[in-house]
């Protein structure tokens, strides 16, 4: 009951923080994460997220990719006390957008999405705008480039005298007004000097100084917007002045140490991360490095250590930790510790990894981490003693992987390529006895005084009692050995000067759920699924030996593989999935249906175009019910999609438009009954009319499901309506007004978003049933503002209202809850602009069954100490004020008082975060 | 003002109409080089030249001049005692180029990314090339010689309607009675080319710096 209560006191105090942060759509009960608005080209975006969890994830990682992109980026979240955050870096916003995925996997092998459905293949899409100052950047991050050729001298040449010319041609750049087009040579503006005539430009400086020189040409468009500058550089004299240097080195190091305390959990974490990268020309080093505390010989690694060494562009050598691709269906940038080779001879490129997915984990560090007493197992002998079964628990195989992968590359008209992977679990990695670990044993287990123990101690009170123990130290009844072999091919080709690409890609997987016992022989798979050893694989008989008709036979002599001879490679017993690849009844009527339809192939086949501004996809898109592939645990399973979608840019690439649909149903085998389907039409609009004017964002989804169930389902005596047709349609709008007020620049930036879900057999329902979906409404405004005495402010507002759908009896009933949050955060450059002092205070007030505020205070600097160190303080604490905890009659604090007045306002959360950043 | 800005419109457009396509751009220029322009008398070439279609140059004894074209960046250089004319018609994307060789030494270095035709004609010969680096020989008494570099030219004999591939290390040999025929290349007959031999010994200066900053300079003299 203690323990009941405390639970309730910390989740009341929970809830709050967990959407500090979120003003947006409620994704799940687990994980809660609000996508922001936008990015912003070039600039290092936040993300973060919330988990309803007591327990930690064991890997909490963010996918990203470019949209419709192969492959996913992934970095690590990392706790920040009462969120976990992740910084996407710059370069990966372009003005193309960004898809993500979070992903948190728990120990119990739990995974929580955002997005929650399918989010591998349905990831979340994030426009990406230009920065607010385009005083320096273009729409798109750039100016607008134009096509000026460089005529003389070449970039990079050494010139002599005689051939020292400057020359360029906008014979190509027919958007150029002419009068605008300055020349500078080493920041000189020599303009009037040059000549320009009929868009050739010349001018014959003379003799200048030996060494560097630069070229600059500035211009503006006929619209007298700025165009991107072209500048090159050349060397005047037959000796080049400024060869690079031999052996290039350069990285660095930061180190992150946070002490936090969250409703009195002291959370301490201290990081090491560094990365080295040495360059000699032709070979490159890159070193990356992540040392942890929270580094535990229970839990899969958190250090990172990879070292990538690259020979040219031929080939690139890892060893350690790396993050290996072969395709979306095999491994798709899941890390690899071990040794991976990539020789890339442009034509033909051979790919190679071998290592492990997972270490192996020997026990958890806590009671019953290591062993378990199953009392469900306990034998009774004749002669009324008892055996009591003792299961290994807490473990992790090590996981090995090896995969190859040659393709070829004709031309650019021809892509081919065949692969293949096997990962297995080494059952040999895992300690079979652990003489330390600790399980409990309870009263169940007769004569034997309930505690701890360990196995020793344990069969030595069995025995005394008469009892015995069961230890086995193999085929634990818990998690099993694994197995799998993927394999395939693919095919491309380009056509249209590569504006128009097809690509094909099929893969086939075999997978063994248990390979505890190893290989099985040929006889033991003829008497595997029926008693008779008589060559054939499933055939039964009646009393007279006589066939039982209409039995699924397998004639052993058509196994073409001796399992023991190819153990090696893949385990094959009965465990296996898939027994028979392939459908052979339904190959003769179907060959083409049945060879694509195998439950455990897995393909795609994708037409990715550009012309005329457009961005189109066309996809087809399958993963059979059997198709596993262990180095790729996102990947779902019985699940065929067929998209189509188009960006593009209009209105001189101010207004982009992306929409598309998508249909994804689970109607791979005939034989499925009430398919899931799910028709998905999305539509997104980017407004960006140029510097210094209002952009708009306009995004709008329509998720349509249905599974064609027409009639109720009855469960024993229970009559349960599992039909679904809904249709969830979001919508999101954001606003951004720049204006100026006095010296103050400022950016106002309205974000309005709703989801609301309908029942379209809302008629058809009994009074009973629960439609449970959340709908949601947002509302923000925020203000940025920047001062001219280097001060810089934001004003935040949001609020967030849900609706959670109940049952209270046979009435439904939609509890609201509503969460309002007021923020201001400012920024101030002192010292020359060394020092940034930040701060902020926020207020964030919720409204639902229980009414609570929260307020916070976060006060920091960041210095920077010379041109390679940098160091960064930041420090919170965070005050919970929930009324009605003065009068509930319970002692919410723990303190021994009841209803005193520190139950009312508590520190709920302090800490500092201390950053050291080496650069060199 | 307005009769002014009328009267520039016209002449604008009558220059449009009289004077030739602006194709090239003179880079280099050594010695004694000059230009004629339609009936106007020879000038000295100077290096920032432009030239228009129909630009007679004419390079003497011991001098070399160096020209590009502004659509592609093509190049043509040209040897002593070379007379040709430069031609090439304009079009929105591209410039047809026409190189009519009146007996000299050429070396033409057609960008890969070529957008026009490049057609080099002598009184033999038509060479239309595409991507490529090769030195036209023109003699008026024995014919013409194409000296692959790189890529592949298409040397046609006028007369006899036959035509060869030359590439990289063939030469390939046109003559005036209609013959056309292509060997290996002899290195001695490739002619020197003055932007790339000129001056005296080159050096290759590799300049080392440690993490202290410490600067050692590698110098390397070639020919």
């Amino acid at each position: 009951m203690k323990y009941q209560k405390s639970l309730f006191c910390n989740g009341i105090r929970i809830i709050p923080f967990l959407f500090l942060i979120q003003i947006g759509f409620s994704q799940t009960q687990i994980l809660h994460h609000t996508p922001p608005p936008h990015g912003i080209i070039g600039q290092d975006l936040i993300l973060h997220s919330a988990i309803l969890e007591i327990t930690d994830p064991i890997d909490a990682t963010l996918y990203y990719r470019l949209p419709g992109g192969e492959f996913y980026q992934e970095i690590q979240f990392h706790k920040t006390g009462f969120n976990w955050e992740v910084l996407l870096p710059g370069f990966s916003l372009t003005e193309n957008g960004l898809e993500y995925v979070i992903a948190f996997q728990f120990q119990d092998g739990r995974i929580a999405s955002f997005p929650v459905e399918d989010p591998f293949n349905r990831p979340h899409f994030i426009t990406v705008i230009p920065p607010e100052d385009s005083d320096d950047n273009g729409v798109f991050g750039e100016l607008p480039n134009v096509d000026i050729l460089i005529l003389s001298p070449e970039p990079n040449a050494i010139v002599d005298q005689n051939s020292l010319l400057v020359a360029a041609s906008f014979f190509n750049a027919n958007n150029v007004d002419a009068s605008t087009v300055r020349l500078l040579i080493d920041g000189v503006d020599i303009s009037s000097k040059m000549m320009l005539e009929d868009g050739i430009l010349s001018y014959d400086p003379g003799k200048m100084e030996t060494g560097n020189h630069t070229i600059e040409i500035h211009m503006k468009d006929l619209a007298q917007q700025d165009l991107a500058p072209v500048s090159w550089s050349f060397t005047f004299g037959t000796n080049q002045k400024d060869i690079k240097e031999f052996i290039e080195f350069k990285g660095g190091f930061s180190s992150r140490v946070s002490a936090e305390t969250v409703a009195g959990t002291p959370l301490n974490i201290a990081e090491i991360m560094g990365d080295i990268f040495l360059n000699a020309q032709w070979a490159k080093l890159t070193t990356n490095i992540r040392l942890t505390s929270r580094e535990s010989q229970y839990l899969q690694p958190q250090n990172r250590l990879g070292t990538r060494f690259s020979f040219g562009s031929i080939m690139d050598l890892d060893i350690g930790d790396f993050y290996p691709r072969f395709n979306p269906f095999t491994i798709d940038g899941k890390r690899v510790r071990g040794i991976g080779v990539d020789a890339d001879l442009k034509w033909v490129r051979l790919q190679y990894i071998q290592g492990e997915l997972n270490r192996e984990v020997h026990e958890q560090n806590y009671i019953n981490g290591g062993y378990q007493i199953l009392t469900d197992l306990t034998e009774r002998k004749e002669d009324g003693s008892k055996t009591y079964y003792l299961d290994r628990t807490g473990f992790a195989f090590k996981r090995k992987i090896s995969g190859l992968r040659l393709s070829l590359d004709l031309f650019s008209k021809l892509r081919a390529g065949v692969h293949f992977i096997k990962i297995r679990d080494d059952t040999t990695s895992v300690n079979r006895i652990l003489n330390k670990a600790e399980f409990s044993s309870d009263s169940l287990v007769i004569g034997v005084t309930p505690g701890n123990y360990t196995i020793d101690s344990f069969r030595e009170a069995l025995t005394s009692v008469g009892h015995s123990l069961e230890s086995p130290t193999s085929n634990w009844k818990g998690q099993k050995p694994l197995d799998n072999l993927v394999f395939g091919f693919n095919l491309g080709t380009s056509f249209d000067k590569k504006k128009l690409t097809l690509d094909f890609n099929w893969n086939m997987s075999l997978y063994n759920r248990d390979i505890w016992d190893g290989a099985m022989s040929r006889a033991d798979l003829d008497t595997a699924l029926d008693d008779s050893l008589d060559g054939w694989i499933g055939v039964q008989y009646d009393e007279n030996g006589k066939e039982l008709e209409g039995s699924s036979k397998i004639d052993t002599a058509l196994i073409l593989i001796n399992p023991i001879k190819f153990q090696e490679i893949f385990i094959i017993n009965t465990n296996m999935s898939p027994l028979v690849p392939i459908d052979i009844n339904a190959l003769k009527a179907h060959p083409i249906s049945s060879i694509i339809n195998m439950p455990s192939s897995a393909f795609n086949i994708r037409l990715r175009g550009h012309y005329a501004r457009n961005s189109f996809l066309v996809e087809y898109r399958q993963v059979g019910p059997e198709y596993v592939s262990l180095a790729n645990p996102f990947l779902r399973s019985n699940a065929r999609q067929f998209t189509i979608s188009d960006r593009v840019s209009l209105m001189n690439r101010s207004l982009f438009l992306n929409f598309g649909f998508k249909h994804l149903d689970n109607k791979i085998l005939r034989t499925t009954i009430n398919p899931l389907n799910t028709n998905t039409f999305f539509m997104n609009m980017t407004f960006l009319p140029g510097p210094g004017m209002p952009s708009i964002i306009v995004n709008y989804q329509s998720i349509g499901k249905n599974n064609e169930k027409t009639k109720l389902d009855s469960v024993g005596s229970t009559v349960i309506d599992l039909r679904e047709d809904s249709k969830a349609a979001s919508n999101m709008m954001a606003i951004t007004v720049p204006f100026i007020s006095g010296d103050v620049k400022q950016n106002l930036t309205l974000n309005i978003g709703n989801v609301t879900n309908l029942d379209n057999l809302i008629k058809k329902r009994s009074a009973g049933y629960l439609f449970p979906k959340t709908d949601s409404k947002t509302i923000s405004i925020n203000l940025s503002s920047t001062f001219p005495s280097q001060l810089k402010t934001i004003t935040q507002f949001s609020q967030t209202k849900l609706e959670i759908p109940t049952m209270n009896g046979n009435t439904l009933v939609k509890t609201p809850y509503t969460w309002t949050n007021i923020s201001v955060s400012a920024n101030y450059r002192l010292f020359q602009d060394k020092m940034l002092a930040k701060g902020s205070v926020s207020l964030l007030n919720s409204q639902s069954q229980i009414k609570s505020q929260l307020l916070g205070f976060r006060a920091g600097a960041d210095y920077r100490i010379n041109k390679t160190l940098s160091a960064s303080f930041m420090s919170q604490i965070r005050l919970n004020y929930i009324p009605s905890f003065k009068k509930d009659t319970l002692d919410n604090d723990g303190d021994g008082k009841v209803d005193n007045a520190n139950e009312v306002l508590e520190i709920n959360s302090t800490g500092i975060i201390l950053t050291l950043q080496y650069n060199f | 003002m307005q009769l002014i800005r009328k009267i520039s419109l016209c002449l604008f457009f009558l220059s449009l109409v009289l004077g030739g396509d602006k194709i090239a751009v003179a880079t280099k220029v050594i010695g004694s080089v000059s230009y004629t322009r339609g009936k106007a008398g020879p000038k000295i070439l100077k290096k920032g030249h432009i030239f228009e279609s129909g630009d007679f140059l004419k390079t003497d004894k011991g001098s070399f001049a160096a020209l590009i074209f502004i659509d592609d960046k093509s190049a043509l250089k040209i040897k002593e005692n070379t007379e040709l004319v430069i031609a090439g018609k304009r079009s929105a994307k591209a410039i047809a180029k026409e190189i009519n060789l009146d007996g000299g030494i050429i070396r033409a270095q057609v960008n890969k990314q070529q957008r026009g035709d490049f057609i080099i004609r002598t009184s033999v010969s038509v060479a239309s090339v595409k991507g490529t680096d090769f030195w036209l020989i023109s003699d008026k008494k024995t014919g013409d010689s194409v000296i692959g570099i790189d890529g592949v030219v298409t040397l046609m004999n006028q007369l006899s309607g036959e035509s060869i591939d030359i590439t990289s290390g063939i030469t390939g040999f046109s003559s005036q009675d209609g013959g056309i025929q292509s060997f290996t290349t002899d290195p001695k007959t490739i002619p020197e080319d003055p932007t790339a031999t000129e001056g005296d010994d080159k050096k290759l200066e590799i300049e080392f710096k440690d993490a202290s900053g410490k600067k050692k300079t590698l110098i390397i003299k070639y020919k």
